[in-house]
């Protein structure tokens, strides 16, 4: 249990150094760059040229990308060409409203997606499977930033229950913190319930044609007893992976929600920064998030060893 | 287990008090109905011959998208206390859905028991609630399943799954069960059993799998120990292990026994009866003896003479039953049997032929069968 907890500790470092890599090309592969938007529409190639050197972005690439994990390595995530702000300022100052939002939509989806998937398949093939299967294809179709729109029409324009846009932190006013993340969060929940639901209701569905399904059934134990000790346990491997993909998703979700309702959070400065080609802060904040969602993921991976004792080995 | 063992046949009234009495009920619902009811189940219970199982005329349906099927359509037999049956036939002939009938394990949807009374202990099982229905599982009745390897729950330890049964059915405190899950994996062989309990299924081989299955099963020494292919999916030495483990711990607890196997010489040795199951139905019924050395119905000479026996030359070839099990959904009039059969006469093409009695206590479902015998299929012809 140790050696593959440790082995899947190890197996982060690979991971994020292949992450680094991409990250640094991406960015640098992307057609344009940040001289060209500095020096704007009048600029003559001479001026852009002097702007990239003053950047550095005339170096060689490999140059560059060394300095890059240099800098990284000590802690100096860089600062922002335009504003000169620095990369963990920037960050701190936003971190919290991000926090908030992916972490009350993450667990709103979790709430919502497993009891419902949890119904759905057990009375699968009724109405209330139906109805729980409409809404999974619903919040898996339909687009965040259009669901988004439609709610702040509907609650916050018309309803006028919340505010329109904004984000103030909890540590101000709690219930203006409640009110403002209110519809950012239901709308992460949604999306994100959708593929938990899916993935929970598909798997206890396989489950419940086991074999030792049917043998729990023939020692006379109640249906709760067969869902919740044997099902749900069973079932749990497929259902907490895509849990580790909820991470992912709540990460994107957060670029399409703080934009939608003009929330000052990590997801819409990767939207303003990667406009801008402000590359120290898309290289620092990608980064970041892909730390975190590798360390949730190995979350998930050590949590696999917890529920099933088959992984054990 | 095992034949000429006689049968406590008659010692059975009266029955064991625990199912009689009207399950947990606050006094004051004992309206007229329900005594009514009682009245009733004690004087069927008096009126019949005392078998601890009555089967009658159980129909179970399968609707499909292409049709229904009858998997089993029209099924009666008895099983005395302590008395062990096999139940026999190829694939599909509805052994395995006559015996999850009773436990009333089958899918719904698609499966329904749409006809047919279980009497067990002298109450219809087909008749009572699911709640009551589940203090029977595991306790009165209990089941083995094919296949050791998938049968068990693999998230949780073997000595979780013993104990859930104890302590739903005896009420015992998680200690209790504790001690006696370890007694118990003793009792069906498995070495160091206080270490093994904490085991999970994957780290058990196939035949101390089905060991546990049996502990399982027998934890709460049920009336009833219902076989299905306990032993196909496991290696020849094992299966005859694991089959003298039963035999010895049914008799030892006087379970009977239901054998369900197409495995016609593990019914040879172990079952004192018979019933050969073809298409849904009972085709030929008797002492395990009687069938094997003086069959009546075709199918029964066509099971035996395609296994190799050791009592017959070596050069004379094995004849294997033609042809393939029809269609369930789509049965032809007359006797399902007779495309496949030597036998065949015209009248098999009309009239199904009834189960009746060929001499006493064997009887079998044929038109012809007072000219069956085995191995002279070439002087029917």
């Amino acid at each position: 249990m140790t050696a593959y907890i440790i082995k899947r500790v190890l197996a982060v470092i690979p991971i994020l150094i292949f992450v680094g890599v991409v990250t640094f090309s991406l960015v640098h592969i992307a057609p344009g760059d940040a001289a060209n938007i500095m020096a704007g529409d009048y600029a003559g190639p001479d001026d852009v040229k002097l702007i990239r050197k003053e950047l550095g972005l005339d170096k060689p690439v490999m140059q560059q990308f060394v300095e890059w994990v240099g800098r990284t390595i000590r802690g100096d995530l860089g600062s922002s060409i335009f504003s000169g702000i620095s990369v963990i300022d920037l960050v701190r100052t936003r971190i919290g409203a991000t926090l908030s939002l992916t972490i009350t939509g993450g667990i709103l989806a979790v709430l919502l997606g497993i009891p419902l998937g949890v119904i759905a398949a057990w009375k699968a093939g009724s109405f209330i499977d139906r109805f729980v299967q409409i809404w999974a294809a619903a919040g898996i179709s339909i687009p965040g930033f259009w669901l988004g729109f439609i709610m702040i029409w509907a609650f916050s324009v018309n309803l006028r229950w919340f505010p329109v846009i904004g984000y103030v932190p909890p540590t101000e006013s709690i219930t203006d913190w409640i009110r403002h993340i209110t519809l950012p969060t239901i709308l992460l929940g949604i999306n994100g319930s959708a593929i938990i639901v899916r993935m929970t209701r598909a798997a206890l569905l396989e489950v419940f044609r086991e074999d030792y399904i049917r043998t729990a059934r023939s020692k006379g134990l109640a249906e709760s007893a067969i869902l919740f000790r044997h099902a749900l346990r069973s079932g749990a491997i497929p259902i907490i992976t895509v849990i580790g993909f909820l991470a992912a998703a709540l990460i994107t979700g957060t670029v399409v929600t703080e934009t939608v309702f003009t929330i000052p959070g990590l997801g819409r400065l990767v939207a303003e920064t990667v406009q801008t080609r402000d590359f120290p802060i898309v290289q620092s904040l990608l980064m970041l998030l892909a730390t975190v969602y590798v360390f949730v993921n190995l979350i998930v991976d050590i949590s696999y060893v917890v529920l099933d004792p088959r992984v054990r080995l | 287990m095992g034949r000429g063992k006689p049968h406590p046949n008659r010692q059975q009234l009266p029955h064991s008090p625990r199912l009689l009495e009207p399950l947990p009920e606050k006094p004051d619902t004992h309206d007229h109905t329900q005594q009514h009811n009682r009245t009733h189940m004690v004087s069927t219970l008096q009126s019949d011959s005392g078998h601890l199982l009555e089967v009658h005329d159980l129909q179970t349906h399968f609707t499909t998208s292409d049709g229904v099927v009858k998997a089993v359509d029209g099924v009666s037999f008895h099983l005395d206390q302590g008395e062990v049956l096999g139940l026999v036939g190829e694939s599909g002939c509805g052994k395995s859905v006559s015996a999850l009938s009773i436990m009333r394990l089958i899918p719904n949807p698609p499966g329904e028991i749409v006809e047919g009374k279980v009497i067990f202990e002298g109450q219809d099982l087909l008749k009572v609630s699911e709640a009551q229905m589940r203090q029977v599982r595991g306790s009165r009745i209990s089941m083995i399943f094919q296949e050791p390897m998938t049968s068990l729950t693999p998230v949780l330890s073997i000595g979780r799954q013993l104990r859930e049964s104890l302590e739903l059915h005896l009420n015992m405190t998680r200690q209790q069960a504790e001690g006696r899950a370890v007694e118990l994996l003793d009792m069906v062989g498995i070495p160091d059993a206080a270490r093994r309990v904490t085991d999970y299924p994957h780290q058990l081989s196939g035949g101390q799998r089905q060991r546990v299955m049996i502990a399982i099963a027998m934890s709460c020494t049920p009336k009833l120990l219902i076989a299905d292919e306990a032993t196909t999916a496991l290696d020849v030495t094992i299966q005859a292990q694991i089959l003298e483990l039963m035999k010895d711990l049914t008799q030892q607890f006087g379970t009977a026994v239901i054998i369900i196997t197409h495995n016609l010489g593990v019914v040879a040795r172990y079952a004192d009866r018979v019933n050969v199951m073809y298409a849904g139905k009972i085709r030929e019924t008797g002492r395990a003896d009687e069938i094997y050395e003086n069959p009546k119905h075709p199918y029964t000479v066509g099971l035996l003479s395609s296994v190799p026996r050791l009592d017959v030359p070596a050069d004379q070839k094995l004849e294997p039953i033609r042809g393939d099990v029809p269609n369930l959904m789509d049965l032809p009039e007359g006797c399902t049997f007779r495309d496949r059969c030597d036998w065949a006469v015209d009248r098999c093409a009309e009239d199904d032929p009834p189960l009746e009695e060929v001499t006493p206590g064997h009887s079998a479902a044929c038109w012809e069968k007072h000219r069956v015998r085995a191995h002279a299929k070439a002087a029917a012809k």
